[in-house]
């Protein structure tokens, strides 16, 4: 009787053994497909943070090494100056008698630019020189500073955020003054990517006849912009950035 | 002896039904893998393009301040890749209302287009333009491949009359 039965089954013992191979295959084809989506992404995040990395080092590299015109005027653009230098030149120059870049104690003070032969002209050429070289790459953020290493106090401090407004992207630019590095790290915690290229740099400066140095670090750091970061959060006392906005052009 | 032969086709006629679910897994193992590889040599071309544009980006950069056209070619000669690349220099205004947005589509637009945007100065001695650009080969991207590498990085040229100014540095690598 047995016999009977299972002759009237024959053939599923091989389809349940085809069936069994088909489940293997598509848990192979899983397996493959994930393979395939998640293949390079490494590599692809390694390549990524290498050029952002390369273009921070290049833009410090260009910040520095640009010419601005020593004719005691602000106007940066022009072609007729006949005196130029490097920009790294004219900061260690108004850096030396005063021990500051610029003419005020506070670091996010600058003056207006109708003014002539006035002491934030050094300043003033790194503010827009770095705001053109960095304007390429108008969808990331930035922070750009200068640190007097010895005494832990920043030399100049430059903030730009991108903000979305009524489906416009407009960009603020700032000038900061804070008291440490925390609240920058704070800031900058809200990003979700940086990038960051710093160099070392010496500044000279004379006090009642001496001159003496300071080690100091210029640092370049950016982000694709982010909604957390913004003027709202940036021009808040109690983030201690102490941030004054620059609208002019 | 109880013979059953109803529904008997043959030797491999019995087993016919369970043919199909290994047919059609083979079919599914052979599509996906065929899908994979492709997806593999597509993505480690692109790397490798990727790799070749940071070497040529090291080389053109390796300079802080570019100091004259001559300067500028005698990096491109020492560039060996067997891909084929391009790499020029473009304005970088310090008046950002003057800035220029150079695409893709623009850069391949026409043969000669490149005189729009590359950027040149006046040959002292053969009284012509040099175009700070390392190749002509321009008008040969496919914009419609996907393998195209554009990096962009600024950089210092030091221009003719002496003074340093920034400029943009493409390189554009292809397949």
């Amino acid at each position: 009787m047995k016999l009977i039965e299972l002759k009237k089954n024959k053939g599923q013992a091989a389809m349940t053994d085809s069936l069994f191979f088909l489940t293997i295959i598509v848990a192979l084809s899983v397996l493959l497909f994930k393979f395939s989506a998640t293949y390079g992404e490494r590599i692809d995040l390694s390549i990524n943070n290498l050029y952002f990395k390369e273009y921070t080092n290049s833009t410090l590299k260009t910040i520095f090494y640009t010419d601005i015109p020593l004719d005691f005027g602000k106007n940066i653009y022009s072609e007729n100056t006949f005196e130029t230098d490097y920009l790294i030149t004219a900061l260690k120059t108004d850096f030396l008698p005063d021990k500051k870049i610029g003419a005020s104690e506070d670091i996010s003070e600058l003056s207006d630019a109708s003014l002539p032969n006035d002491r934030d002209i050094a300043k003033y050429n790194l503010f827009h020189t770095i705001k053109s070289i960095m304007y390429p790459l108008s969808n990331y953020d930035y922070i750009f500073y200068l640190e007097n290493r010895n005494d832990d106090e920043f030399i100049y401090f430059m903030l730009k955020i991108n903000e979305l407004n009524d489906n416009q992207i407009e960009s603020k630019y700032f000038l900061c003054n804070p008291l440490s590095i925390s609240p920058v790290r704070t800031l900058v915690q809200n990003a979700n990517k940086i990038y960051s290229s710093s160099t070392p740099m010496i500044f000279r400066y004379t006090v009642r006849g001496t001159t003496d140095n300071i080690n100091a670090v210029a640092n370049l750091t950016i982000w694709p912009s982010s909604i957390k970061i913004n003027s709202e959060y940036i021009l808040d006392e109690e983030n201690n950035l102490r941030c004054k906005e620059y609208t002019e052009d | 002896m109880i013979k059953n032969k109803k529904g008997f086709i043959g030797a491999i006629g019995d087993d016919l039904p369970s043919l199909i679910p290994i047919f059609v897994g083979l079919v599914i193992f052979f599509a996906v893998f065929l899908n994979v590889f492709n997806d593999y040599n597509a993505k480690n071309k692109l790397f490798n393009l990727n790799q070749e544009a940071v070497e040529i980006s090291m080389q053109l950069k390796s300079d802080p301040v570019i100091i004259d056209y001559d300067h500028f070619m005698e990096k491109c000669e020492n560039i060996k890749t067997t891909k084929k690349w391009n790499a020029f220099l473009v304005d970088l205004p310090l008046d950002t209302e003057q800035f220029e947005l150079i695409s893709l589509e623009k850069i391949t637009r026409s043969k000669n287009s490149y005189e729009d945007f590359v950027f040149s100065e006046i040959d002292p001695n053969l009284n012509n333009y040099n175009y700070y650009m390392c190749n002509d080969n321009l008008d040969e991207i496919d914009i419609r491949s996907h393998k195209i590498i554009n990096f962009l990085y600024p950089l210092t040229l030091q221009r003719q009359d002496g003074k340093t100014s920034p400029k943009r540095l493409y390189i554009i690598i292809w397949e």
